[in-house]
């Protein structure tokens, strides 16, 4: 099929990037699309996406760690330039190594070398593996935890400090979604209570703090979300995410968006990237000199001009290694953490829309027809998952996945039950059962391999799993996988 | 006579120690995920470089054991206890420090004996020799890259507080 189309669209999502050797696998996905040329043209393109539309512009404006613009940390002129941009000394960004990432910030915590941590709008204590090994880090006397959300989340209950936050529609920013578009979203109402916007308690943090750049001014230079917006599309020019035609006024006049690269030569922004076949792999443009796909280690500038990488892709892999965990005697099943349609992370939001949360309002484990035969399981009993890590209770539902193989949605935490764990009750948060191992290259952690038993829990209040129909898994099909 | 067989049985004999000492590293630092993990991979190259120099050693007359007991000698489940106990505090990042330009310093003195041998192989036309140096050598560069970036990632954390 692949090696006789005429048009190839690849899209790749977490199936991919949280399984294992998660890098090598979604490079190969790229890998496929540029020998067959399937890149530039109608029809044709990789869309490696992301899981929300924030978590594409936190990339390319480097709130997610990375620097700004996809500069590259190992390339001390992209570093010179990007201080230029902020008048700091480059020395003021850190740039020794690759930038550190949440699983090893979490390790460092666990050790005591970060003492202040601050989460701003995610929930660690039920969307990281191993949440016992989580809540207990977090739960640390010597940890100082700032947790700013829009809700009482999980991990809110276990913060020193919580500050509440606005959300969309209660303040003005933009939004760039995984085809570069970038929407401006504007505010509607006041936040409630005594919500700010994130960036003002950021900025508010900065001022208190008496940040200040090389001529003494107050850093960051920018006030608000539309001078934010400014200063970002002028640090952005010349990099690939060029905003430098991109402002809120000129996306007030386009409700559909524009895409990047918006410039002077692109004053419309551009549709298509690639169609001259040429990327910007050249060592003095790329983001990163790119990684060993197997130890992660990352390749050196000599390494990596050693290539010869002029505006060419450059074809990337890795070899096969086992899986670090695998079903056994003891834990026969291989359990795979996902979603479903109804929900969003970790319910924060979803939970509390009425209509979302009567369509999928506990956690179900999904299990083959032949395996919960040879279990004695039926569809709605209640059953304990367990894994090296933890357990937890669930309804099972029967059907729609693979032998030998469990899935269990990530979506539930304990803020409408127990409070930030389970307490003494039974578990029901799939990342009770997950492993604290992550993709060595990318850092993602990986939800799709873990090796887990089922067992079938007497209780006297069988009935069908409640969770509705979701994209894929049907309840009660007893009839195997699609 | 040509010093080949003293070449491949000092080969084998750090294949070994390597592949002892990443799985060493490996148990020592338990609670440092990507150190446990990562180590326990790339240590199954020099595995398989054992069994290979075993291989290629028959040919050349010399009996090397092809799987020999890869425990380290000291009792590594009192190790991994240890590491498990010490997860909370700060002294292990100096002592992974150490391992860690252990390793390296053991993949630099691999990669220059598999140099060795490449030349050998060449020079004596030993084509199976010179296929089994271009397949193991990168294998001990990256062991040693992979050190070294890990060295590199964690110093300032370690050093700095």
């Amino acid at each position: 099929m692949l090696g006789e189309a005429q048009r190839l669209l690849s899209t790749v999502l977490q199936g991919f990037y949280q399984s294992h050797q998660a890098t090598a696998a979604a490079v190969q996905v790229n890998n496929l699309n540029l020998l067959r040329g399937m890149l530039g043209r109608p029809g044709c393109g990789i869309l490696q996406m992301n899981g929300q539309p924030t978590a594409q512009n936190t990339r390319e404006c480097g709130a997610d760690g990375d620097l700004t613009g996809f500069r590259n940390w190992n390339n001390d002129a992209h570093v010179a330039d990007l201080a230029r941009h902020w008048n700091v000394d480059p020395m003021q960004i850190p740039h020794m190594a690759p930038p550190t990432h949440a699983m090893q910030m979490f390790r460092y915590a666990e050790q005591g070398s970060i003492q202040l941590l601050w989460v701003s709008g995610t929930n660690p204590a039920v969307s990281m593996p191993e949440l016992s090994r989580i809540r207990s880090i977090l739960s640390q006397e010597r940890l100082f935890l700032v947790v700013q959300d829009i809700f009482l989340t999980e991990t809110a209950q276990l913060a020193d400090v919580v500050l509440p936050a606005a959300t969309w529609g209660e303040k003005s920013g933009a939004f760039t979604n995984a085809d570069r578009t970038v929407h401006l979203s504007e505010k509607a109402v006041d936040p409630p209570g005594a919500a700010r916007p994130d960036l003002e308690i950021f900025l508010d943090y900065a001022r208190r703090m008496g940040f200040r750049d090389k001529d003494g001014q107050p850093f960051p230079q920018w006030h608000d979300a539309e001078s934010a917006f400014d200063a970002w599309a002028a640090c952005s020019a010349g990099r690939p995410c060029d905003y430098s035609g991109l402002s809120h006024a000129a996306l007030q006049k386009a409700p559909s968006g524009i895409q990047w690269p918006c410039n002077a030569e692109h004053p419309d922004g551009t549709e298509r990237l690639y169609t001259d076949g040429r990327f910007w792999s050249a060592p003095d443009d790329c983001e990163s000199y790119g990684r060993d796909l197997l130890t992660g280690a990352p390749l050196e500038e000599t390494e990596y001009r050693a290539l010869n990488p002029q505006a060419k892709a450059v074809l990337k892999a890795a070899e096969y290694v086992p899986a670090h965990e695998r079903p056994d005697d003891e834990h026969p099943f291989a359990l795979i953490t996902g979603r479903t349609i109804y929900h969003f992370h970790t319910r924060t939001k979803t939970g509390r829309a009425p209509q979302l949360q009567a369509a999928a309002p506990e956690v179900w484990v999904q299990c083959a027809a032949a395996d919960a035969r040879r279990l004695g399981i039926a569809e709605g009993d209640l059953a304990e998952v367990t894994t090296p890590r933890g357990a937890i209770r669930a309804r099972v539902r029967i059907g729609g996945i693979r032998e030998g193989c469990l899935f269990v949605p990530f979506h539930y935490g304990y803020w409408d039950t127990t409070g930030s764990g389970p307490g003494d009750q039974h578990g029901r948060a799939a990342n009770e059962l997950t492993m604290t191992d992550w993709d060595p290259a990318s850092k993602q952690p990986l939800f799709k391999t873990a090796a887990a038993r089922l067992t079938r829990v007497v209780d006297d209040d069988a009935r069908n799993a409640p969770a509705d129909a979701s994209a894929g898994t049907r309840s009660g099909d007893a009839g195997g996988a699609p | 006579m040509s010093k080949l067989p003293l070449i491949l049985r000092e080969l084998h004999r750090s294949e070994i120690g390597m592949a002892r000492d990443l799985l060493a590293l490996a148990d020592r630092h338990r609670v440092d995920h990507e150190i446990f993990h990562v180590a326990r991979d790339v240590a199954t190259w020099s595995q398989t470089h054992v069994r290979r120099l075993a291989e290629a050693g028959a040919a050349h007359g010399l009996r090397l054991n092809p799987q020999p007991r890869w425990e380290p000698l000291r009792a590594p489940v009192l190790a991994r206890r240890a590491s498990s106990l010490l997860g909370r505090r700060r002294e292990p990042g100096l002592l992974l420090l150490a391992d860690l330009r252990r390793i390296h310093q053991e993949a630099a003195g691999l990669s220059l004996d598999w140099e060795l041998l490449g030349q050998a192989a060449q020079a004596m036309k030993q084509r199976p020799l010179l296929e089994l140096v271009q397949a193991c050598h990168p294998q001990v560069l990256r062991q040693m890259r992979w050190a070294n970036a890990q060295l590199k990632v964690i110093s300032p954390q370690v050093i700095a507080q």
